[in-house]
């Protein structure tokens, strides 16, 4: 996605920012399992969508084979699996919008990641056709020049959870869970907006808040825009503090309450 | 400890801290107005705070031995230990899930690769490297490093071999580079030295040239000074100095001694020359 969900690494604890890094590690892995080339490609943000999954702690191998070789994984949760084939769907079509508005660029990316998303659609069918078809309308809409960038974001989240839904439906909080994923993808597509206000001035690319200023967007439209991710986040992290405790937990309040706020943050 | 991370607390909070903790956690579920929309969830939370609540305040007032012995259990079991193993149960060779189930020993903790002495619980073979314990992969995995490391060495050895070829390519081209320079310097030192003897010589001849020169010139003065007063006491004013062959001789003596100059400081010339070579190739000379 956009790189924005990040944790607060300082006020983290060791085994937390440990924890963190081996998700994203294993993340990583797997999506190698889609193609290798896809690797390059992976975010935090996955990774975010991913401790909401909760894929629990990993145990200590007292195996005296371990001091020379590591014992094989018992691969026994999808959660990994999932979440690599949502990265690559989402990294496919967003490569495939930036190739269809007209950055050639983009097609030498979207090639490397074509097999890895062939796989995806062969293993996850669902999830490149929900992020598909969400993306393509979020293009029209912006194409149509829409300033409504609350409905919009509204639209992003929505395709997200709605690709998330099908793993978490199988959980009994799922449905919480996947309200938090909504809420934090829509600040992240808010963020992406703010931050790109100066970039999509200078290059006359499309950007709500420029549309809405009639130029390049000033402090009340940027004041207004942040307003509603402090809103959302606020909604998030109450929804957050609902979640039964795991070892995840403290990362995903982490994200929500300093990570995401911190990012605000640094546009001021 | 888990029920103080629950309650956002330090092991070192206090039952006031605790209650504290404890009514903000629940004002704050109570304020996010989720009540309503997810029920099952909202009653497990209250559960789980409870429970944290009372767990927190056992902790304080446990002796100290309990304390320790209660941090320990809790940090061994939620230490990450990131690429050491993903499996899945208590044994991390034969996937058993339960502690209980390992029928290769009866320790309740399970289990240090019990089934490596030879008695793999879903099949008879002899070793724990069999497919359906999923340890086969050490062994590919062992072969793999293996490979790995010997492809690693030989483009270890094939890089040191490319730089000390590089190395010794560029050590030859600079060699020979000098030799060409040493070559051209000798050449032209000899050159040079031939030049000088020449010079030398060309000055010695300059030098009897101008003396004889000298001398002439001093025979014609001394006759014409001789002359000149005869001619002058006589009555007659002449002045012989302004004669042409005064003249001549002078002209004779100045060019002479003008050669003589040049010849010189063509000799200095050369000097600074071989001095400048013998001293650039002062080392390689010697």
């Amino acid at each position: 996605m956009f790189g924005y969900i990040r944790v607060c690494k300082s006020e983290l604890k060791f085994r937390e920012y440990d924890l963190y890094r081996y998700h994203y590690c294993e993340l990583c892995k797997n999506m190698g399992s889609y193609s290798e080339v896809s690797r390059l490609f992976l975010s935090y943000d996955i990774t975010f969508f991913l401790l909401l999954g909760d894929p629990g702690t990993p145990h200590t191998c007292s195996c005296h084979k371990c001091s020379a070789i590591k014992c094989k994984a018992v691969r026994s949760e999808g959660v990994y699996d999932f979440f690599a084939a949502l990265s690559i769907a989402l990294i496919y079509h967003k490569f495939n919008n930036d190739v269809i508005d007209g950055e050639f660029g983009k097609r030498f990316p979207r090639m490397l990641v074509k097999r890895a998303y062939k796989k995806v659609s062969s293993r996850h069918a669902v999830i490149g056709d929900i992020i598909g078809n969400g993306l393509k309308e979020l293009v029209e809409l912006e194409k149509k020049n829409c300033t409504d960038y609350k409905s919009m974001s509204e639209l992003f989240a929505k395709t997200i959870a709605d690709a998330c839904t099908d793993y978490f439906s199988s959980k009994d909080d799922g449905d919480i869970r996947v309200r938090i994923i909504e809420c934090v993808t829509q600040c992240v597509y808010l963020l992406d907006i703010i931050d790109d206000v100066e970039h999509d001035y200078k290059k006359k690319e499309y950007n709500p808040l420029n549309i809405l200023a009639n130029g390049k967007a000033g402090e009340n439209e940027i004041n207004a825009c942040s307003d509603l991710i402090k809103e959302v986040l606020g909604t998030a992290y109450s929804l957050a503090e609902m979640l039964p405790y795991s070892d995840c937990i403290p990362l995903v309040l982490n994200i929500i309450s300093l990570g995401l706020p911190m990012q605000l943050g640094t546009y001021k | 400890m888990k029920a103080h991370d629950i309650l956002s607390l330090t092991v070192f909070a206090n039952a006031e801290q605790i209650e504290n903790a404890y009514q903000g956690k629940l004002h704050a579920l109570s304020d996010g107005n989720h009540k309503d929309q997810f029920p099952e969830a909202y009653k497990c939370k209250i559960e789980e705070l409870a429970r944290a609540r009372e767990e927190c305040l056992e902790y304080l007032n446990s002796s100290f031995l309990t304390k320790t012995k209660r941090e320990i259990k809790d940090s061994m079991s939620r230490v990450v230990t990131a690429n050491v193993s993903r499996a899945s149960g208590c044994c991390c060779c034969c996937g058993i899930d339960e502690a209980d189930d390992c029928v290769n020993c009866d320790d309740g903790t399970c289990c240090g690769g019990c089934c490596d002495v030879g008695a793999c619980v879903d099949c008879d073979c002899d070793t724990c490297c069999c497919s359906c314990c999923n340890c086969n992969g050490s062994f590919f995995a062992c072969i793999g490093y293996i490979v790995i490391a010997v492809l690693g060495g030989f483009g270890i050895w094939g890089i040191s071999r490319l730089v000390g070829f590089v190395r010794r390519e560029q050590r030859t081209a600079k060699q020979e580079e000098d030799r060409l320079q040493l070559e051209r310097d000798t050449n032209r030192l000899s050159e040079l030295n031939v030049a000088l003897e020449k010079t030398k010589k060309e000055v010695n001849t300059a030098k009897s040239e101008r003396d004889k020169a000298e001398i002439n010139f001093k025979y014609i003065a001394d006759r014409i000074e001789a002359l000149n007063v005869f001619l002058n006491q006589n009555g007659v004013d002449v002045d012989l100095t302004k004669s042409n062959i005064y003249q001549k001789r002078q002209d004779e003596l100045n060019a002479c001694i003008s050669r003589v100059n040049q010849l010189n400081v063509r000799v200095e010339q050369i000097n600074i020359e071989i001095n400048k070579i013998e001293h650039h190739n002062s080392g390689t000379l010697r």
